[in-house]
This record gives C-alpha cells, sequence and structure tokens, in this order.
C-alpha cells in the first residue's frame, strides 16, 4: 500500500520568535507532485528541513502513515548540488547505496541506467569541478532518486541555474516521472516552475495558517516545453500571481 | 620524464642558483681567510668532513632518525586519539584541553634533563621529547579540523541515513584532512629540534650528541655537517609529508 506523509499541527520558530510554521496539518499524497510557492523567508525551507527529518517541529508530529521515524526515509535535494569534490561522479551518485551497504551488481546496473536516462553517462567519472552547472544538478538528482524513499524534497533545485538549462531540466524530469515513480515535493518562488512540474500548486505565507492556496493543475504529463504559452498555463498562472500577492 | 624533471629544475632554478652563490661566496672569503677555519670552516672542509666520516655520520643520523620517527609516530597516534575525543563532548574537551596547552607552557630545557633522570639516556626519554614537542600541533589539528563544519552536506548523509560513524568516516575525516596535515607539518619539523634538544642534554649517540662534543674540540666541519644532516632530515620529513597530504586531500579545499 502507498504511503502519505502527514503533518500534523505542526509548529516551529526561530529562537522563540514568532511562529514561522503554525499549527499547520497536511497529508501529502503519494504518487503526485506537489509544488509549495512561497516567497523568501516564509518558511518552505524550513518545512522540507522537517519533513525530511533534520530539523523536529517544536511541537505535531511529521509521519509517513505512523512513522516517525523520518532520517534515510525521504530522499531531500539541497538547493545546492552537495557533491563531495573529491569523489567522482559515480561515487558520489553511490553514496546512499554505500551507506546501505547495497554493494550489488543489480543496484549498480540500475544507477548506470538512469545515469543514461539523464545525460550524465559520459561523465561518471568526470569530478564534480569538471561539470557545468547543470551537470552536477542531474548528477545531485540521480543520487537523490537512487535513495529508496518513496517521496522526493526539492528545495529550489534549479534556482541557480539560467532560463535554458532549467527549462532542459524541467523536460527531463517531467520524461524521468515514469521511470521513477515516487512522489515530489517542490518547494519554489518560481510560479512557471511549480506550474509545470506538478500535478497541486499550494501557496504559502508564514505564521498561522501556512497553506493559504491550493490549485490542482490537470494539464496531462509529460509536459513539454510549449505548456507555458497555453492558455490554461497563463489562467494559472495569472490566478496564483495574485494569490501570491495576497500572501505578501 | 624527462620533460618533468626538466620543468621541476626550471621552477627551482632560482633556489638552486641561490644556493651555489652563497656557497661560492662563502668559499672565496673562506680562500681569503676572512674567516678564522675553526670559526666558520668552509664549505669544502665540511664536504671533505662528510667524504672522511659517512659511515660515523651516517650511523649518527640513523639514530636521530629512528628517535624522530618513533617520537613523531606516537606523536600522530595520540594526537589523533585526544584530538578526536576532545570533539566528542564539551566535558572531554575541558577535561583533556588544559592538559594538552600545559604540555607546550613547560619549556622542554627545563623537561629533558628530568625525563632523562627519569627514563634514562637511552631512547625512551628521546622519543618522549620528541613526542611532548611535536604532539600539540596534531592534535590540535585534529581537534579543529574535526570541527569544521559543513552542516548542509552533514544533514545530506543523515537524509540518506548515514549513521554517525559514517558521518566521520565519508565527510569529517576528509574535511579534517588540510588541518591536520598542516598540524603534522609543523610537528614533522619541530621534531627534529626536540630530537637534538634530548641528546644534547644526555645522550651517547645522534647528530644532537655530535655538535655537543665537537664544538668544544673546535671540529666546527663536524659540526656543520651535523647541521646539514638535521636539515636534509627535516626537509626530507617535510615534503615526504607534503607528499601524502597531496595525495589523501585532493579536491577537500
Amino acid at each position: 500500500m502507498k504511503k502519505n506523509i502527514i503533518l500534523e499541527k505542526i509548529y516551529y520558530s526561530f529562537n522563540n520568535e514568532a511562529p514561522i510554521i503554525n499549527n499547520l496539518s497536511f497529508e501529502f499524497p503519494n504518487g503526485q507532485t506537489i509544488a509549495i510557492l512561497g516567497h523568501s523567508g516564509c518558511g518552505k525551507s524550513t518545512l522540507l528541513q522537517m519533513i525530511s527529518g533534520i530539523l523536529r517541529p517544536i511541537s505535531g508530529n511529521i509521519m509517513i502513515d505512523n512513522n516517525k521515524d523520518l532520517l534515510g526515509n525521504i530522499s531531500y535535494m539541497q538547493q545546492n548540488d552537495l557533491l563531495f569534490p573529491w569523489l567522482t561522479v559515480k561515487e558520489n551518485v553511490l553514496l546512499p547505496l554505500k551507506i546501505l551497504g547495497d554493494k550489488s551488481q543489480s543496484s549498480y546496473d540500475d544507477v548506470i541506467e538512469k545515469s543514461k536516462i539523464l545525460g550524465i553517462n559520459e561523465y561518471i567519472d568526470f569530478y564534480p569541478n569538471e561539470l557545468s552547472g547543470g551537470l552536477k544538478q542531474r548528477a545531485a538528482f540521480l543520487r537523490t532518486i537512487i535513495q529508496r524513499s518513496e517521496f522526493i524534497l526539492l528545495d529550489e533545485p534549479f534556482a541557480s541555474l539560467d532560463a535554458i538549462t532549467r527549462m532542459e531540466l524541467y523536460i527531463w524530469l517531467e520524461q524521468l516521472k515514469k521511470y521513477i515513480k515516487k512522489s515530489i515535493i517542490l518547494v519554489t518562488h518560481d510560479i512557471d516552475e511549480a506550474i509545470f512540474l506538478s500535478d497541486k500548486v499550494i501557496v504559502m505565507g508564514s505564521g498561522e495558517n501556512n497553506f493559504r492556496f491550493q490549485k490542482d493543475i490537470s494539464m496531462p504529463h509529460p509536459r513539454g516545453s510549449n505548456i507555458n504559452m497555453s492558455s490554461e498555463f497563463l489562467e494559472i498562472r495569472k490566478d496564483l500571481y495574485s494569490k501570491l500577492k495576497e500572501v505578501k | 620524464m624527462l620533460k618533468n624533471i626538466y620543468s621541476k629544475l626550471i621552477n627551482w632554478y632560482l633556489s638552486i642558483l641561490a644556493f651555489i652563490f652563497i656557497i661560492a661566496i662563502w668559499q672565496i672569503l673562506s680562500i681569503m681567510n676572512i674567516f678564522e677555519p675553526w670559526l666558520l670552516p668552509s664549505p669544502s672542509a665540511i664536504l671533505m668532513e662528510f667524504l672522511n666520516s659517512t659511515s660515523f655520520l651516517l650511523y649518527h643520523t640513523s639514530v636521530t632518525g629512528y628517535e624522530i620517527i618513533l617520537g613523531l609516530s606516537l606523536a600522530v597516534l595520540l594526537g589523533i586519539i585526544l584530538g578526536f575525543s576532545m570533539t566528542l563532548s564539551k566535558v572531554l574537551e575541558r577535561s583533556i584541553l588544559p592538559y594538552v596547552i600545559a604540555s607546550q607552557v613547560i619549556p622542554i630545557f627545563a623537561l629533558a634533563p628530568i625525563l632523562i633522570v627519569w627514563f634514562g639516556a637511552g631512547l625512551l626519554s628521546k622519543i618522549i621529547v620528541v613526542f611532548l614537542i611535536s604532539f600539540f600541533p596534531i592534535c590540535i589539528g585534529v581537534f579543529d579540523g574535526l570541527n569544521r563544519k559543513n552542516n548542509e552536506m552533514e544533514n545530506m548523509l543523515k537524509t540518506m541515513g548515514a549513521s554517525t560513524y559514517q558521518i566521520y568516516s565519508l565527510l569529517k575525516i576528509k574535511l579534517a584532512l588540510p588541518s591536520f596535515f598542516s598540524g603534522l607539518k609543523v610537528a614533522a619539523v619541530s621534531s627534529v629540534i626536540g630530537a637534538v634538544v634530548a641528546e644534547w642534554i644526555g645522550s651517547k649517540a645522534g647528530l644532537g650528541w655530535i655538535m655537543k662534543v665537537s664544538g668544544p674540540l673546535f671540529q666546527t666541519e663536524r659540526v656543520f655537517a651535523s647541521i646539514f644532516l638535521l636539515s636534509l632530515f627535516a626537509s626530507v620529513l617535510f615534503l615526504s609529508v607534503k607528499i601524502i597530504e597531496k595525495k589523501l586531500i585532493k579536491g577537500v579545499y
């Protein structure tokens, strides 16, 4: 049975100041890509850190069904690629398997297969400083999806990339979804990115009632580069833009 | 291969030229009898001493070298253990750090005679003196290095389910290496001084002993030959550490 991530009245504040996450409850359903859209500083990254298990909420619970043990059960890709510069791409990507003690040939073959889909198989023996920004992000993404978890958290993974590389990665991620079969929670402040990649967009604000607005995106997957010119896309964009302004 | 050696020589040519220039000036001044030979022997006299007393000098170099290697190895071993222990908790840090600092505050010239009384003029007292002089930079290097944080990378490993042992072995030790090697390079050079001090105060062999007994006999060319061998040994030790460092810390900076 597929599992969901459940947030139960979670509360968090930095240094006893005004709460950044206040009494938030939500259930992230399995099998969907959900984008959390919000202004800088509204608590998006803090929320992801709590879901990943790195941060603990001051009160409330975060569970995968009834399991509160989150570390190691949810993949988390942070804003920077965080590739270890002293390891090759292959060694970096295989880290999650190394941590699990998995040295099987089938797992290794799976990594190589996915690296081909990602277009980084030619660079597998390179060091990170020999790669472009886009290739580094792909390698970091491959390392994230290799981890054995049903959920992937993406914290503005494309924010540091130029517009063309970003679009390439959106299209590639759309193609990849059918292979990886994982649920994704994406945090971003880019409206187009949120609409392009997700099945649902949540507009987030800080303080009371963090999830202010939700919008289902029903455009079919995989989405192509022309979709952001469609009237449906532009309509959703307009709607989300006005909601974001309201939140601010 | 030859091209490689040639390019390295080109990189070092200024240093080599400076060395040749200094030796040449020194030799010319000696020929002109500017310095008394018993006060400052000529480079050729020192060279002759090397050639005439090769086996004698090599034997005493091996004695000093043995003391240095053993003392430095002990300093590396205990420096790593104590430096690592101090990172485990604040209580351990507060318990160990004052003694680590105290070991450096006591002048080695004051401590060495006591050590020789306690442990004799043999190998053990020399190893302890070398250890005491070289332990501090290694221990502090390990301590500071392991405290060097990269929270994002550490968090990433935690989300992958890494244990504390795996976080150390995959990340923290690697990040600590530059600091450890900085300490080790200082220790490698200091250890040579430690061995000479210990031999000077009480020994029957070693380059420090040669310097001590040859000076009053006006065998200054022998003293200079010993100094040259000590410098050479310290340089080889330093370069060996640097080569190992280069291999191990690739990509960490």
